[in-house]
C-alpha cells in the first residue's frame, strides 16, 4: 500500500486515505491476516465497499461480521469521503441494494455531498419509496443538500403524505427555504 | 436544577418500527461495528440548555459546514448508561465541549442492552426540542455578540440565514379589530 506523509495509507484498491487511528488498524489487521494466512476478522469499510462493487459478495453480511468491536471506522466519514472522493461508486452501492437499512441511511445522507446534483438526486429520490422509514429519512436528508425546484416539489409531498411521522417532520424541515 | 444525560439522535425514524436491530444499527453502530465509546451530553433540565446543545451540535459539523437543524426528539438517557466520564468533546462551543462525557461499554452486549432498554422506554425519555426554539437561542446570542456564535458564522455564514429566517415559525397572533360595521372579524396581521 502507498504510504502517505501523514501516518497513513493508501487503500490499494478504492484510492481512499487512511490516516490517523484507521491507518494503524488498518495496518494491524493486514498483518494479522498475512501472518495468519486466513482473512481478516475485520474488515475495514473501504474493503468491504469494494468487495460489493465488485460484485463478489454481500456487503451487508459483511458489514455484520465486522463486530469485533476493535474498529473505530465510521460508516458516514466514510461514505463522506466516498461522497466527495468517488462519487460514482457512493451512488454504485447505493443503487445496488445490498446496504442493510441501518447503513443505506447513512450513505443516502452522505449523498447530499456529492458535488453533481444531477448524478445523485435521480437515486436519492428513488429512495424515497423504499419500505424502510430510516432509509427514507436519510435520503430526505441528502436531498437537502440538493435543493431544486423538483427536490422541493417532492420533500413537500412527502412532508404531507409519508406513512411514518419522522420523515414527515425531516422533509418538512428539509423543503423549508433557509 | 436536576441534571440530566443527553443522547443526541442521528434518526428519527430509528424507534419507528420497534426493531431492535435497527434501532441499534442506526443510532450505535458505524460501518457494522458498535460504538464502545457513546458521546452524551451532561446538562440541566431547562429547555434553553437543551436548545444550545443541540444548535452548537450542528454548529459543530467536522466538515465545517453548518448545517440547518433537523426536526428530531433526543434521549434523556439519565439512569441507563452503566457508566459516564467527562471527556471534552470537538464542539466549537466551551458549554458543549464541558457537558461531553462519552460512556464506554465493555462489550457489543452491554451496548445492546443498553439499546433495549432504552429503545423500551424511548416514549417517556424523548426530548421535545424544535429548530424554531433553537433559532431563538442563537439569536439571543447573535444580538448579544456572543463572541463564539460570532466567530462561528464567519466561518459559515449561512448560520446567520437559518437563524434570522422565521419560516416555520408560528405567524402573529391574530388580532381581533373593528370593523366599523358593528362586528368583529379576524384579521392576521
Amino acid at each position: 500500500m502507498e504510504r502517505l506523509k501523514e501516518d497513513g495509507f493508501r487503500h490499494p484498491q478504492t484510492g481512499l486515505a487512511i490516516v490517523g487511528t484507521e491507518a494503524r488498524e488498518l495496518a494491524g489487521t493486514m498483518q494479522r491476516s498475512e501472518s495468519s494466512g486466513t482473512q481478516p476478522e475485520f474488515y475495514p469499510l473501504s474493503v468491504v465497499i469494494d468487495l460489493a462493487v465488485a460484485g463478489s459478495t454481500d456487503i451487508a453480511a459483511l458489514m455484520m461480521t465486522a463486530t469485533s468491536g476493535e474498529s473505530a471506522y465510521q460508516v458516514g466519514m466514510s461514505f463522506a469521503d466516498l461522497a466527495t472522493q468517488r462519487p460514482d461508486e457512493l451512488l454504485a452501492i447505493i443503487k445496488r441494494g445490498i446496504l442493510a437499512p441501518g447503513a443505506l441511511t447513512w450513505a443516502a445522507e452522505a449523498a447530499g455531498c456529492i458535488r453533481e446534483s444531477e448524478a445523485a438526486v435521480p437515486v436519492l429520490l428513488g429512495l424515497l419509496d423504499h419500505e424502510s422509514p430510516l432509509v427514507r429519512e436519510g435520503a430526505v436528508y441528502g436531498l437537502a443538500e440538493h435543493r431544486d425546484e423538483k427536490v422541493v416539489v417532492k420533500l413537500n409531498w412527502i412532508a404531507m403524505n409519508d406513512q411514518d411521522d419522522a420523515v414527515k417532520r425531516a422533509a418538512r424541515v428539509a423543503a423549508e427555504e433557509w | 436544577m436536576k441534571s440530566r444525560f443527553v443522547r443526541i439522535r442521528g434518526r428519527g425514524a430509528s424507534t419507528s418500527t420497534g426493531d431492535l436491530e435497527l434501532f441499534f444499527q442506526a443510532e450505535f453502530c458505524r460501518s457494522g461495528t458498535p460504538e464502545l465509546e457513546m458521546s452524551v451530553f451532561k446538562i440541566d433540565e431547562s429547555l434553553q440548555q437543551l436548545s444550545q446543545l443541540i444548535a452548537e451540535f450542528y454548529a459543530s459539523r467536522p466538515d465545517g459546514r453548518f448545517e440547518k437543524p433537523r426536526d428530531l426528539d433526543h434521549f434523556d438517557v439519565t439512569g441507563l448508561s452503566p457508566r459516564e466520564t467527562q471527556s471534552d468533546g470537538d464542539s466549537l462551543f466551551a458549554f458543549s465541549r464541558r457537558a461531553h462525557h462519552v460512556v464506554p461499554f465493555h462489550s457489543a452486549d452491554e451496548l445492546r442492552d443498553f439499546a433495549a432498554k432504552l429503545l423500551d422506554q424511548a416514549n417517556a425519555r424523548l426530548l421535545r426540542v424544535t429548530p424554531v426554539d433553537m433559532k431563538r437561542h442563537v439569536r439571543a446570542k447573535l444580538a448579544n455578540n456572543d463572541p463564539e456564535w460570532t466567530a462561528a458564522i464567519e466561518r459559515m455564514p449561512n448560520i446567520r440565514t437559518w437563524a434570522e429566517s422565521t419560516k416555520g415559525e408560528p405567524g402573529p397572533a391574530i388580532k381581533k379589530a373593528k370593523t366599523g360595521h358593528g362586528g368583529d372579524s379576524d384579521t392576521n396581521a
